[in-house]
């Protein structure tokens, strides 16, 4: 491949094991980075070298941007590749990264700080015609707030205008809890990303959370690889996913496919990202929320529909080559979904279970794919997300593969920690999961239903 | 219960004066075999003519020699990288390494840098001695916590 040929997995967990799996199929050398705490990770046993750079504290390791560039140049690697998460949209790795001559696998730091702002982001869809929900410019004072909140009508969501993740994000329905809940949201987002800027928007209750997963070259060439649909969320994070959005008549998704292109167009986007929206499926309209600059943790949903490995896809263009195909030759085939295994205990509001992982039995067969880091007797480190693993699944349409699933989730056997394996099963076997009858809200419900009852 | 001290020592001594040229005896754990050899100097030294002296060798003991002084064991510490980071043996102003194997080194004394895209951390062996071994390659990338020196400690007299 032009310009690579050693790759630097600055990351760790699935995604550097996925990373290193892409590179080697491309016959690309690899150097992950490891904290001492992931010296015997399964991406330190699969790259061509693990080199550790630091101890567990992810700011001591994978959040030092000089370790991370350093630790590229002194092996020999001519590109990084973040993963998502840790540094995966930070501006400053990308431009550091380049101008020490390495090829950065994602976009340039330019649109990475254009999107980072939110409310710039916005402005920016505005100025292309993509609609909006109804929201406010930055916040200076509660008063400021109240003040505006009228007009931009309840309930409101505030969100924090340096980042996403649900950091910072606060649902209100009434004046009384408006002050709190800035006060509150302010003081996370600052702890979170260092600015603790605010913005309103209008919440919608009963929608949908669809993203259209694009890819553009250095050459200007964008396509959209079709949408996701991630509304299963809980506490703003997503649970699983699915590709495609059944929820979209053809209008809208088309016309969503196509403020996502004019967004990645106007941006020059280089490599793979994300357009996020929110949909109203009851009046069939969507909204512009975000554009994630990074490979999303749910890419494999999309992967599956379309056949592309956007991995690679990320390493060929990163590396120059221009799209090898267009649009049209873009087709999607059944319907994926996934599902994020995290080692939690769900009776226990989710408490993070680290710790050792006596049997990992995962499951195989026809249409299912594991993408994990796990094996027999892997300690799960206390110190990172508790994501250990995402089980996607294909079928020919939603209806065979969410029988996939099941039966996948059935035979996923995991001993020595707790898994939300069995909260996820109960999930995906409830009626209106089923149905599709679902919204952002609907899992948060259904845990506050279930937390009452029990009460 | 084997012999002491005191009593290795008399035995010696009443062996050395003894006419036996040599003895076996085992009490309790302790087991020693004494043997009185003669040695013959090929130069003598101070131009004394050639003589025969006796020595006493011990061929087996499960207690310490007492006639010889107890040595201390050697005691080394690992001086290990703490950060990532290229591996300079010099200062940028000097060419010459900061420091060699056999060098005696004070506690905060710089034994090398880690260099990080032109930062400098300074290692210093955290402890006074003296370098036994250098282990890693110079101008090359070491990861944290790798191993950089072995230190032997130098006991204070």
């Amino acid at each position: 491949m032009k310009n690579i040929s050693r790759v630097l997995v600055a990351n760790r967990g699935e995604i550097a094991v996925r990373i290193i799996r892409a590179c080697r199929s491309l016959g690309l050398e690899t150097v992950v980075a490891v904290s001492s705490a992931d010296r015997e990770s399964m991406a330190a046993q699969l790259a061509d070298r693990a080199i550790c750079i630091g101890p567990p504290s992810a700011t001591q390791s994978y959040l030092r941007i000089d370790t991370l560039v350093g630790v590229a140049l002194g092996s020999g690697c001519d590109a990084i590749h973040p993963g998502y998460g840790f540094r995966a949209e930070s501006p400053e790795l990308a431009d550091m990264t380049r101008s020490q001559g390495l090829v950065f696998v994602g976009p340039q730091g330019e649109t990475m700080r254009r999107m980072a702002n939110k409310l710039q982001a916005r402005e920016e869809a505005k100025e292309l015609g993509v609609p909006l929900l109804p929201g406010s410019k930055l916040m200076t004072s509660a008063a400021h707030a109240e003040l505006v909140a009228e007009s931009i009508g309840w309930p409101l969501l505030i969100k924090a205008a340096a980042g996403g993740g649900g950091r910072g994000m606060k649902l209100v329905f009434t004046h009384d809890q408006l002050e709190p809940a800035l006060a509150s949201a302010a003081a996370e987002a600052q702890a979170a990303f260092g600015d603790g800027s605010l913005y309103l928007e209008h919440y919608v209750p009963k929608a949908h959370h669809v993203e259209v997963q694009i890819l553009g070259d250095s050459h200007g060439n964008v396509v959209h690889l079709g949408e996701r649909d991630c509304s299963v969320q809980r506490r703003y994070q997503k649970l699983i996913e699915e590709a495609p959005a059944d929820i979209l008549f053809p209008e809208l998704r088309d016309g969503l496919r196509q403020a996502a292109l004019s967004i990645a167009r106007n941006l020059a986007y280089e490599n793979a990202g994300t357009v996020e929206f929110l949909v109203d499926p009851e009046a069939q309209k969507f909204y512009f929320l975000e554009v994630n600059a990074r490979i999303q943790v749910e890419h494999p949903v999309t992967e599956l529909v379309t056949g592309i490995d956007l991995v690679q896809a990320q390493l060929r263009v990163a590396s120059g080559e221009p799209l090898w195909f267009t649009q049209s030759d873009v087709v999607l085939t059944g319907h994926a979904m996934e599902c994020r295994i995290n080692a939690e205990d769900p009776a226990e509001n989710f408490r993070p279970s680290p710790g050792r992982i006596k049997e990992w039995s995962a499951p195989n067969g026809e249409g299912i794919r594991l993408d994990s880091h796990c094996f027999d007797g892997y300690i799960v480190p206390p110190f990172y997300d508790s994501m250990i693993g995402k089980l996607i699944v294909h079928g020919a349409d939603r209806e065979e593969t969410l029988k996939r699933l099941q039966l996948a989730l059935e035979n996923f056997q995991v001993s020595g920690i707790s898994t939300t394996i069995p909260f996820l099963k109960s999930v995906i076997s409830h009626p209106d999961f089923q149905s599709g009858n679902i919204s952002t809200s609907w899992l948060e419900n259904l845990l506050k239903d279930k937390s009452e009852d029990d009460a | 219960m084997g012999l002491s001290r005191y009593e290795i020592s008399q035995i010696l001594r009443t062996f050395e004066e003894s006419h036996f040229a040599d003895l076996h005896i085992k009490s309790g754990d302790t087991v020693l075999d004494l043997k009185k050899t003669s040695t013959h100097n090929a130069t003598p030294p101070s131009g004394e003519s050639e003589r025969s002296t006796q020595s006493l060798e011990l061929l087996q003991s499960t207690t310490p020699h007492p006639l010889e002084p107890q040595e201390q064991p050697t005691r080394y510490i690992t001086v290990a990288a703490p950060a990532l980071g290229v591996f300079r043996r010099s200062s940028p102003f000097d060419e010459l390494p900061l420091v060699e194997a056999g060098d005696e080194v004070s506690v905060n004394d710089t034994l090398a840098f880690l260099d990080l895209l032109g930062t400098l951390t300074p290692v210093t062996p955290g402890q006074p001695g003296r370098v036994a071994e250098i282990c890693a390659e110079a101008d090359q990338l070491v990861e944290y916590q790798q191993e950089l020196f072995k230190i032997q400690v130098l006991e204070l007299p």
